[in-house]
């Protein structure tokens, strides 16, 4: 969270310097792995961004003159480049038409998916307000058909594939991921089986970490009563998301089967519901106020450490009996 | 036993307005979960069981038929219910000599008689009188454990209930099943038994279908199977 606070500001300052020599040293500084990978293009990037950057805040007018000259095919470089001027733009303005339109007109259907790796790459170690305004834009695209679920699968990739690599640096990236992607939820624009889909690139160890993730988020945007209707209308099975053995019962897999071993049944025993006096029992003389509070109910836990000695006892007489 | 009597007739003193109590009750719980974010829904939240079980109390009384004396004590259908119950009755080692508890899915009466058992038989654990004691509040948790959990597996469904027996000569637990020409379910249950009672190796049980012991002669009827 510091570093990150800390980027942010120095890339604030620079920005009102218009200084590029101080501002290659500082994005450098920073450390993370991801920006380390990337920083042959990304800080290059922000580098070359910085001249026209302040010019656009200035008189808030968007650099389309200029990046209009940019046509297809669009290498790598040119696709981050545009980009982060978009996602940043938006960040800072929160004008998503105006993010839209820039998209239109400088991505097409075979580049719009760097258009996601790209905003993914740039987002994810930001602050949640941003995160939630990508995906909030992700959503929107996909809405208005500017981008299929093929290209946002195709988009993610990279990084979600990397989700455990990134861990190290970020660690709860789990979260962030859930709140890039959480906002796809509303207006069933990827159904929640797709996104189910869409994390398989995370790979095996943390892929339902990321799709809880995802959920939970859901839940906190459009809250947990709409999450539990797409859940349940999506024909997903808890076993679909984190893969056992058995079919177990579950608060959320309600149909499976309500098998309970020994341990678990007596880690229940002193649960606050189960020391509740039931209701209505009738007036015999076994009912009694409370557990432990007479007999030898308090040591039944153990069974077989005094058994042997005892059964070896009776094996001669009454035990007998069955043989 | 004095004291139990006063304090029953404080209960139904109190049953009128229990069900103000329970409103408050269920108003406090709500908000308590709303304040608690972090309470985990596993503490809201009760596990349900495969099926609802029944317990009963057998006490011998003189102006009533056998039948009359089987009394319907509560049913329950979650695991919470269960400890509940099982927290406020007297452990099986408490009964006085002549009485029984039966757990039976509900439905089904603990006699031979019911339509569930008429083609049944049981498991039989014959206890010395030391092992009242030592073992029969263990033994009999433990057969309810393995009912209510579904320890059976697929011949869970044989299971109709089980009995314990508080006799002067030595108690009895009975694990009662649907029909005794189910071979592998019954030697399948009486070796989940076996092994879950810790009952040693050399100590045979043995199984005895319900039509032997009402037409048996001696004390004990044959046995159908053996683990």
């Amino acid at each position: 969270m510091d570093s990150r606070r800390s980027r942010e500001v120095e890339i604030t300052v620079v920005f009102h310097q218009s200084g590029t020599g101080d501002k290659e040293v500082t994005l450098g500084g920073t450390g993370f792995s991801s920006w380390a990978r990337s920083s042959s293009g990304g800080v290059a990037t922000d580098r070359s961004k910085s001249t026209s950057r302040p010019e656009s805040r200035d008189n808030s007018v968007p650099r389309e003159s200029e990046a209009l000259k940019v046509h297809p095919p669009m290498d790598s470089d040119t696709a981050e480049k545009l980009t982060v001027a978009i996602i940043d733009e938006y960040t800072h303005n929160c004008d998503p038409d105006e993010a839209k339109l820039c998209i239109k007109e400088k991505f097409a259907s075979s580049t719009i998916k760097h258009f996601v790796q790209f905003s993914l790459e740039w987002v994810l170690d930001r602050d949640s307000k941003k995160r939630r305004m990508v995906g909030q834009l992700l959503h929107d695209l996909i809405v208005e058909n500017l981008l299929s679920f093929d290209q946002l699968v195709e988009g993610s990739h990279e990084i979600l594939a990397m989700t455990e690599d990134f861990e190290i640096d970020i660690p709860k990236v789990c979260n962030y991921l859930g709140e890039i992607f959480a906002p796809c939820l509303n207006d069933n624009a990827v159904t929640l089986k797709r996104l189910l889909d869409l994390t398989k690139a995370v790979g095996s160890n943390k892929k339902a970490n990321v799709f809880a993730c995802i959920v939970s988020q859901a839940a906190q945007i459009m809250g947990p009563n709409k999450v539990a209707d797409i859940w349940n209308s999506s024909g997903l099975k808890w076993s679909d998301i984190v893969p056992s053995n058995t079919d177990q019962w579950s608060p959320v897999n309600p149909d499976g089967k309500r098998q309970y071993d020994r341990r678990f049944l007596l880690e229940l025993r002193n649960s606050p519901l189960s020391l509740k006096k039931p209701e209505s029992l009738p007036n015999l003389e076994i009912v009694r106020d409370g557990p432990g509070k007479s007999g030898t109910g308090d040591k039944e836990v153990t069974l077989g450490g005094t058994g042997f000695s005892s059964w070896a006892r009776s094996s001669s007489g009454g035990v007998a009996t069955g043989v | 036993m004095a004291t139990d009597g006063q304090d029953e007739m404080q209960n139904d003193k109190q049953q009128p307005g229990e069900e103000d109590a329970a409103a408050v009750a269920a108003a406090a719980a709500a908000a308590a979960a709303k304040e608690q974010p972090d309470a985990s829904p596993e503490q809201l939240i009760k596990h349900p069981l495969q099926n609802t079980w029944t317990l009963w109390f057998f006490k011998i009384e003189s102006n009533r038929t056998w039948e009359d004396c089987q009394m319907e004590i509560a049913s329950f259908e979650t695991v919470e219910e269960f400890w509940a119950l099982y927290n406020h009755i007297e452990p099986a080692s408490r009964l006085k000599v002549g009485c029984d508890y039966s757990m039976f899915k509900k439905g089904i009466k603990p006699m031979w008689e019911d339509e569930s058992n008429r083609q049944g038989g049981r498991w039989l654990i014959n206890l010395n009188k030391q092992q009242r004691a030592t073992e029969l509040d263990n033994f009999w948790l433990e057969v309810l454990l393995l009912m209510i959990g579904e320890a059976f597996e697929e011949h869970s469904d044989e299971v109709c209930g089980a009995v314990v027996n508080v006799r002067s000569k030595g108690d009895k637990i009975g694990v009662w099943t649907a029909d005794v020409k189910k071979n592998d379910s019954i030697v399948k249950i009486g070796t989940v038994l076996k092994e879950r009672l810790h009952i040693p190796l050399h100590v045979t049980i043995g199984f005895q279908a319900h039509k032997d012991t009402m037409v048996k002669s001696g004390s004990t009827a044959k046995n159908r199977f053996t683990v």
